[in-house]
């Protein structure tokens, strides 16, 4: 039983890796992003990619769905996009016979890998259609409610710079996402490496090495890691530190913050912890695995009070004030 | 299944565990204890430099030692009961060998009996790792740095012992305090000069006078108030036994003057003797001896001498026996015409009166001792009550300051300067036990010092009159005040209108500052102001 495990552990970190690599192939650097994006698909999450315009954000997603092989849909959001351009929805139909009918026109919605390019351009209601579908992973139109097929997995992208004209995600749909990721400016190597592979004639070609059903079964392997009760105190202590009114709450949380993580974001911390102890070969979870989650997984589920707003405060600040000041539980 | 598989690996898990505990105890023990031993030292060395500078009594010095030994002793009984948990070790060697928390779970799942395969390949690899593990060299022995600060304040200890300086003393030597020393040297000092038969002679009764009134003045400075009223009664005891009966024996004298009349020769002796000058009458009886001894009074006269003498021996009651038979020998050898040995009997007999003209000074001064310590007594107790009065009076001023909030209500420490007395120089009064420095000020009369022998009575009447003096002239003011207001303000704003203008001032400062709208951020000044308007304008509960 132990070497079937070993071969699980085993297996698990060869696919991550391969994964990894097929993608590096075309994207350059941006390692945390890949690794976080696959993290974030293997628990069965979605991921917010932030990032100022041409840094890749939706090449990555393309590569991606280029080399795990699921449909994949985009939706590039845009402040007339309604919710049944998204979901779909019942038109009429004329059979053989001359009779008409209803039917269900899946929208974008339906695929395995959905990008939403810019997803703030949208309107709060159309954004709003994703909710559903994001959590119970099924759509429903008028009476009927449609599944959706597994994996399921929303690649968001947004731009902080230009608010103009943008819909700032509401705190509901952001808590759907299992990951927030901010993509930063490569360095200068890596924008040596960007300019060498894209003023190519040819662009690097990437292979498909993961299906739907591999990648379940990486999920499936991740959730069977075992956590001990104060690791998992650990990561309740920290996602309570983000509340004003908890009492394990940082003094600056008291001050800036109006609503902390919910449970999805403790949640979003095992989950990962578990799967990045497996990346570093590992059965067990440990504190560093949920330290090193505690920034994707929380920083978009703080919001800010007033004088956070005011003051302009970094919810990663605060939450390196609160990994700083909590200790783990012994 | 899993439990029974991975029971060995629970087993090397938790026997690996057991040992870093016991390590970590022995670590923790050895820090903490010389850490204790360390700051409780501060109780040793603190009494032993006490000791040096200031000697403390034997029991006290070997209290404190035996307190500071079972303080010690129970901390390390109870740090000793104090024992580590595993999940703690487990965590510290987590840290130590970074294994990331390996152990840590694995404790865990073993003390939860948490049981799965994927528990069992954990338990697993956490006995291999456990195994491999080196205690030795993640748990070095190490000598805490403290252990050297307690050896060094333990040999300091020892060496303050054995400091060979002549203001120093050993604390293994402890002996009674010098203040105690000097208390009893005192008195057994005023002791040996109140002894009448070592100490008293008529020659030195002027500086035996001085010498208990120092004495005295001394033992009340030194001595608390109860300790000198209690050895000044016990002097009064002892000076009232050993009364002489002066009374009897003048009497006695007297009867022997009244016997020598119609003695011519005797008529010097008979006069001193009424006068009750005993030192006068002997030396007139010496001169009447040597008169004799010349051998030029006739026989009549010999003959009226010798019944004179006679009666007079007679007249002497027993209280003066050995001059009774003096004289009585003297006049029997006179009657034997035997000059030289009547001669003699009279020295003797002017000898036994100059006894009793010492005994007489003796009582003289024994009545001025006595009244001395009467008044001393009398002193005391006035110094005592005022000490009560001064105590309540300070208690009372505290709490009219208190009420009131006025004056300051601190007591004066009063140092106990005076005049030497018959020394006639500046002397300063004691040691602590003389000082009243605490009591609290009772106005005037607030800690009056105690000014040796001099008597206190009671506070004059013109003081009294004085302080109503100074009350009767502050109500005048008052009253002269109001009358001054009364002119100067109320009946002018009756006369007339007030002429003073009213008139619209702008404030100092507006709501709506233009130069704030230019600003790219909020000013600090205007953020609470923003901050309430959004509240109210936003929507419910939106900044709240």
């Amino acid at each position: 039983m132990i070497n079937e495990i070993d071969q699980q552990v085993e297996l698990f970190q060869h696919q991550f890796a391969t994964v990894k690599s097929e993608i590096g192939k075309r994207i350059v650097g941006s390692e945390d992003i890949i690794e976080g994006i696959l993290i974030s698909l293997i628990a069965d999450g979605h991921t917010l990619l932030e990032g100022i315009p041409g840094l890749g954000k939706t090449k990555l997603v393309h590569t991606l769905s280029e080399v795990l092989q699921l449909e994949f849909s985009r939706i590039q959001f845009t402040p007339d996009l309604m919710p049944a351009d998204i979901i779909g929805t019942n038109v009429v139909q004329e059979n053989q016979q001359g009779e008409k009918s209803f039917e269900f026109q899946p929208g974008p919605i339906f695929g395995n890998m959905i990008l939403a390019d810019e997803i703030n351009r949208a309107t709060p209601k159309t954004q709003s259609a994703l909710l559903e579908a994001m959590q119970e992973k099924s759509v429903s139109v008028g009476k009927r409610t449609h599944k959706l097929g597994l994996p399921f997995f929303v690649l968001a992208t947004q731009n902080p710079l230009e608010m103009e004209g943008t819909y700032p995600l509401p705190e509901a749909q952001l808590d759907r996402f299992f990951f927030k990721l901010k993509v930063r400016y490569p360095s200068v190597d890596d924008l040596h490496k960007i300019l060498d592979r894209t003023t190519q004639p040819e662009e690097p070609t990437v292979d498909r090495v993961l299906d739907g059903p591999q990648i379940l079964a990486m999920r499936k392997t991740s959730r069977a890691i075992p956590i001990s009760r104060p690791v998992q105190e650990y990561a309740i202590q920290l996602t309570l530190a983000t509340h004003p009114g908890s009492p394990h709450a940082h003094n600056d949380v008291q001050q800036f913050i109006r609503y902390g993580a919910s449970p999805r974001g403790a949640q979003a911390l095992v989950l990962g912890g578990k799967i990045r102890a497996l990346l570093s070969n590992r059965v067990h979870v440990s504190g560093e695995d949920i330290r090193a989650m505690v920034l994707p997984a929380l920083r978009h589920r703080l919001l800010l009070n007033f004088e956070g707003e005011a003051e302009q405060i970094d919810p990663d600040t605060m939450l390196k004030k609160i990994l700083d000041d909590t200790p783990e539980p012994s | 299944m899993a439990l029974e598989n991975d029971a060995p690996n629970r087993a090397s898990v938790s026997k690996v565990l057991e040992t870093i505990e016991r390590r970590l105890r022995f670590d923790r023990l050895l820090r903490e204890l010389t850490v204790g031993f360390s700051l409780s030292m501060a109780i040793p060395l603190a009494v032993v430099l006490w000791h040096l500078f200031s000697p403390i009594q034997t029991t006290t010095f070997w209290l404190v030692i035996l307190f500071w030994l079972l303080g010690f002793c129970s901390f390390t009984l109870w740090r000793l009961s104090q024992k580590g948990s595993l999940t703690q070790a487990a965590t510290s060697v987590d840290l130590r060998a970074k294994l990331k928390d390996e152990l840590k779970s694995a404790r865990w799942f073993i003390s939860e009996s948490t049981s799965s395969p994927w528990v069992e390949a954990h338990l697993d690899r956490a006995a291999h790792t456990a195994d491999k593990l080196d205690i030795v060299e993640l748990y070095p022995k190490q000598t805490p740095r403290n252990f050297l600060v307690a050896i060094g304040l333990f040999v300091l200890l020892i060496a303050l012992n054995l400091v060979p300086t002549s203001w120093t003393r050993g604390w293994l030597e402890a002996k009674s305090p010098r203040s105690t020393e000097t208390r009893e040297s005192k008195t057994e000092t005023a002791e040996n000069i109140l002894e009448p038969s070592d100490s008293l002679n008529l020659e030195d009764d002027l500086s035996w006078e001085k010498r208990v009134t120092q004495l005295l003045n001394n033992m009340i400075e030194e001595v608390s108030g109860t300790d000198s009223m209690e050895q000044l009664e016990e002097i009064r005891k002892r000076l009232n036994t050993e009364e002489t009966n002066l009374e009897a024996i003048e009497q006695s004298l007297e009867a022997m003057a009244r016997a020598l009349e119609g003695v011519t020769q005797l008529d010097e002796v008979r006069e001193a003797l009424a006068n009750k000058n005993f030192e006068e009458a002997a030396e007139q009886l010496r001169e009447l001896a040597k008169n004799l001894e010349k051998n030029t009074t006739t026989s009549d006269d010999k003959k009226r001498l010798q019944e004179g003498l006679e009666r007079a021996a007679l007249e002497v009651r027993e209280e003066l026996e050995e001059l009774s038979e003096a004289l009585e020998r003297s006049a029997e050898q006179l009657g034997k015409n035997n000059l030289k040995e009547s001669k003699e009997s009279l020295d003797e007999a002017a000898s036994k009166l100059n006894e009793a003209a010492q005994e007489q000074a003796e009582q003289n001064l024994k009545d001025a001792a006595k009244q001395q310590l009467q008044q001393l007594q009398e002193i005391l107790n006035a110094r005592r009550e005022h000490a009560s009065q001064a105590k309540r009076g300070g208690e009372q001023s505290s709490k009219e300051q208190a009420q009131g909030g006025a004056g300051q209500g601190q007591g004066t420490e009063q140092t106990t300067a005076r005049q030497g007395g018959d020394h006639g120089e500046a002397r300063q009064a004691g040691d602590g036990e003389q000082k009243q420095g605490n009591q609290p000020a009772q106005g005037d009369q607030g800690g009056m010092p105690f000014d040796g022998p001099t008597q206190l009575g009671s506070p004059t009447e013109l003081e009294v009159t004085l302080r109503q003096e100074v009350i009767l002239s502050q109500q005048e003011r008052e009253i002269e005040f109001e009358r001054e207001h009364e002119q100067l303000i109320e009946q002018p704003s009756r006369a007339a209108d007030s002429e003073v203008e009213y008139r619209k001032i702008e404030p100092g400062r507006s709501y709506a500052d233009p130069e704030a709208l230019g600003y790219d951020s909020i000013p600090w000044s205007y953020r609470t102001l923003v901050k309430r308007y959004f509240e109210t304008m936003g929507p419910r509960g939106k900044h709240d």
